[in-house]
């Protein structure tokens, strides 16, 4: 849930409210593209997922716990090509620059059809889900995260928090309930 | 993510496996239009 290190490939750069909002859409609709991506390897994969990892984790303790060997090695090689896919996007935004909110987008296109091709495979659905984070960081100064929500239920509750205890007096804390912010 | 999922679940309900080229035909969009957007230093 933390910011990655290398924030400059965050996307907006400034913090002006055009750019915020602008930024806030984008990450809605990479949000919404990693649902359903998601949604749809739940749904052929029964019960495993290709972007949400803390339920991989959960069912792979699960997997270990019953002594179910075979399901555990296959949720760990998707958490593993998970982490790939994040890795491989991060360099991808890296050497793209500026454009890596183009470069990155194609990555994921270019791993989505190769799953499609073959059946709708796990395995490079997997990569592409991780690689899609790095497609931006930043909507102007809010921390955006794309596919997971667990991190945008905590911030926004702790925004909430802090603003009954009166320890918050802007509002600034509501866009943390923008789909994609983190 | 909620909205997509809800859309790439009933989509797989309806067509099955080549749902997944609705979520492909998006970032393929996605990733052209960056292309017409400023772009961060």
């Amino acid at each position: 849930m933390s910011e990655p290190a290398s924030a400059a490939c965050g996307s907006a750069s400034g913090g002006g409210f055009v750019e915020v909002a602008r930024g806030l859409a984008l990450a809605t609709t990479l949000a919404a593209l990693a649902g359903m991506v998601d949604a749809i390897g739940d749904l052929h994969l029964r019960g495993l997922f290709v972007s949400f990892m803390s339920g991989n984790s959960t069912q792979l303790a699960t997997a270990l716990g019953q002594g179910d060997v075979a399901g555990a090695a296959t949720i760990a090689e998707l958490i593993a090509l998970f982490v790939l896919g994040a890795a491989a996007g991060q360099m991808v935004a890296d050497f793209a620059g500026r454009w890596h909110m183009t470069w990155v987008p194609i990555g994921v296109v270019l791993f989505l059809a190769i799953a499609a091709v073959l059946a709708t495979v796990a395995e490079p659905m997997a990569v592409a889900m991780g690689a899609l984070n790095a497609s931006m960081h930043r909507a102007g100064n809010i921390p955006v995260s794309l596919t997971f929500v667990t991190g945008v239920l905590v911030r926004f509750g702790q925004g909430l928090g802090n603003f009954l205890i009166r320890r918050a007096t802007e509002w600034n804390w509501l866009a943390q309930a923008a789909p994609g912010s983190e | 993510m909620i909205t997509g999922a809800t859309v790439g679940g009933a989509a797989y309900v309806r067509i099955g496996a080549p749902a997944i080229w609705v979520p492909i035909a998006l970032a393929g969009v996605l990733a052209a239009g960056s292309t017409l957007m400023p772009q961060p230093d």
